[in-house]
This record gives structure tokens, sequence and C-alpha cells, in this order.
């Protein structure tokens, strides 16, 4: 099987466990999961991040922090993934969580993906690949 | 990272549960075409001349939270709204059932940055339809073949390899091409050496080329004419 030509590589934050992995596999049903990597698989083949469809992590206001976010729906609830990038068209997935209005799950996910960034940045915190198959 | 031998476990635990599980293979399925639904939505608005979610919302008559929903992962737009985005973007629609391995070709071959389609006032084949002649070529018969290779006149840009004035490309399965709706196009089959099928001709140089054809006793035994 041809792999197709793809631009981006996704990693997991690491500190002390898999917190993104975790919730991937403990929050997310069958649908949920495929729509994920669905997601991924196609994102990491989007030369121009413009493209994505991203938006900045808890809208514009925060737009200084660099955090992003992407998107998916499943099961009815659209589910985030908060990310940030580093060279070499790597991004790093901070955490996922939804919200319906003002309630976050799960609770202070904005917060939780601002100190993750913070660690990561500041080299308290490590990432492992995600790697996207493209034989499933 | 994963090692080879945890992804083909992975695989092959997917394959069991997708094999017994209808539950699975209904999310399997929605996954694959809710990703690649909205993401060719969002091809085709970005090289159009609406590039703005607003402008293309405004042709589909629908507000713009719409289509930047119709444009998520996993979104779940009806029949009826995926028409009405299509007539906005002026290009067709086609849904089709297929076997897992062509979903999966589908999604590992799709590209947001590649996918372009035609627009119904440059669609010559749709406007100005030239009359076909030459062979048909059935699904039935298709499906008997892996794949085809298509030789095209040099003044093709697509190909990769010029051989004797043509142009050589890759294999192609051969569902795809007739799904793809063959159109002056000289076949050959990897199969059988040399041999060609020309469906739906529009120049004379493919007709010519159908002088060599070896394929048209076996076109005639399956029942096929010129």
């Amino acid at each position: 099987m041809v792999k197709p030509v793809r631009y981006w590589w996704f990693y997991d934050f690491v500190q002390s466990g898999n917190p993104v992995q975790d919730w991937y596999s403990s929050e997310l049903s069958d649908l949920g999961r495929f729509a994920m990597d669905a997601m991924l698989k196609n994102t990491a083949k989007v030369a121009n991040q413009l493209d994505w469809g991203a938006r900045d992590l808890g809208g514009t206001s925060n737009k200084k922090e660099d955090i992003l976010e992407l998107k998916f729906i499943a099961d009815k609830k659209q589910y985030r993934l908060g990310f940030i990038f580093q060279p070499g068209r790597q991004v790093i997935l901070l955490n996922g969580f939804y919200h319906q209005q003002k309630v976050y799950h799960p609770p202070n996910a904005l917060d939780t993906a601002r100190k993750r960034a913070k660690d990561f940045r500041e080299n308290r915190a490590s990432k492992i690949e995600r790697t996207i198959s493209f034989d499933i | 990272m994963r090692t080879e031998q945890a992804k083909s476990s992975e695989r092959s635990r997917l394959i069991s549960k997708l094999l017994s599980d209808f539950g699975t293979r209904v999310a399997y399925i929605q996954s694959k075409v809710s990703t690649l639904v909205p993401s060719q939505i969002r091809a085709l608005r970005l090289k159009s001349d609406m590039p703005r979610q607003k402008d293309l919302a405004d042709a589909a008559e629908l507000h713009q939270s719409r289509i930047s929903m119709f444009e998520t992962a996993g979104a779940n737009p009806t029949v009826e709204t995926l028409s009405v985005i299509a007539a906005a973007l002026r290009v067709g629609l086609k849904i089709e059932f297929v076997p897992f391995s062509e979903m999966l070709e589908w999604e590992n071959n799709f590209s947001q940055d590649q996918f372009n389609v035609i627009k119904l006032e440059k669609d010559e084949r749709f406007l100005n339809p030239a009359p076909a002649f030459g062979y048909h070529v059935s699904q039935s018969f298709a499906s008997q073949i892996s794949a085809f290779m298509l030789r095209l006149p040099t003044a093709e840009p697509m190909g990769t390899e010029p051989t004797g004035g043509y142009t050589v490309k890759p294999e192609i399965p051969a569902v795809d091409l007739i799904n793809a709706g063959v159109s002056g196009l000289e076949i050959v089959l990897p199969k059988s050496q040399f041999a060609m099928i020309i469906g739906g001709i529009t120049s004379p140089e493919a007709k010519q080329m159908q002088q060599y054809t070896n394929i048209k006793p076996m076109l005639q035994m399956e029942g096929y004419n010129a």
C-alpha cells in the first residue's frame, strides 16, 4: 500500500504518564477514537496549518498563548484537542476535552492545556510520537 | 514509537472487531466519511472564488456557523445538505457503497491540498459530451482485473514515464478508473501484455491506437462490442 505524503507529526504530551492517551482510551467511544484518528490522519496531510480549521484555544482573546485547538465531532459532542507547534513540523497534543456552554469536561481543561504547554516549553515534560497508521 | 509487531497486533484486533461487531463497523465507516467529506468541503471552498465561509454560506443559503460545522471532522450533514453545498460550489456529488479496502484506499489517497473538482461551467464532458464509441467496460468486467495502466498523449502533464509519444501512468485500480469515467484514454492491462481497451474515445489519436489492440478478442469473448 502506498503511503500518502504527510507533512506533520503528532506527539502526545508526556509527564509521568501519557494523559492524552489516557483520555483517548477512557473518555472516547469507539466512534470518538476512530474520529480522532481519522482527523489526525487527514490533518497530517494538509501542508498549510492555516487550512486545518484550527482555532486559538479558548477563543481569540487567548491568541498570545500560541495554544491552539483542533476539533472533531463524535457522539454529538464537539471534542477539542489542545496543541502547540514545535520546530520540525511537530504538533504536541496537550489534552482532549469538550465543553457545553462554559462547563468543561474534564474541568479546567483550558488551564490544564496552559500548564502543560508551559511545562513542555520549560522542559519539565517530554513527548511521545502518536503513530498514525495508514493500514487500518 | 510502537513496534511493527504492536501495530500488526492492533490491526488484527481491529479487524476482528470489525468482523464481529456491527457498532464498530458503523463507527469505523462514519469516522472515515465524516472526516473526508468536511475536508472536501473545506478544500473546495478554499480553492473557490468564495474562500470565506460566509460567502459559501450565502451561496448555499445557510448560516455561516453551519458551514463551519460541516467543515469540522465528524460532522454529519444530511444528503440534502450536502446537495445544497455541492450546488453552491457548482459541483456534483456521488455517494457510493464500496468494499472496506476501497474506503481505506480513499482515505489514504485523499489529500485536502490536492482535492479539486471541475465546476459546472468548465465541465466540458458534461456541457459538450463527445459521442462515446469504442469499448465500454462494465463493472463486472473491471472487477476481474486488478489494475490498469494508462497511456496518455504526452501533452497530458500527469504522466511519469514518456514512451513513444505517450506517457505511462502508474497502475490504477480498475474499479477506480471505471468509476472515474474513461474518456479518450488507452488502457493497458498488465495481465495481458499490451492489451488495450478504449472507452468513450474523444480524440482521433486515441482512436488510432485501437488498431494495435489485442484485447479485442478477449472483450468480444466477454460479450463487449466496439
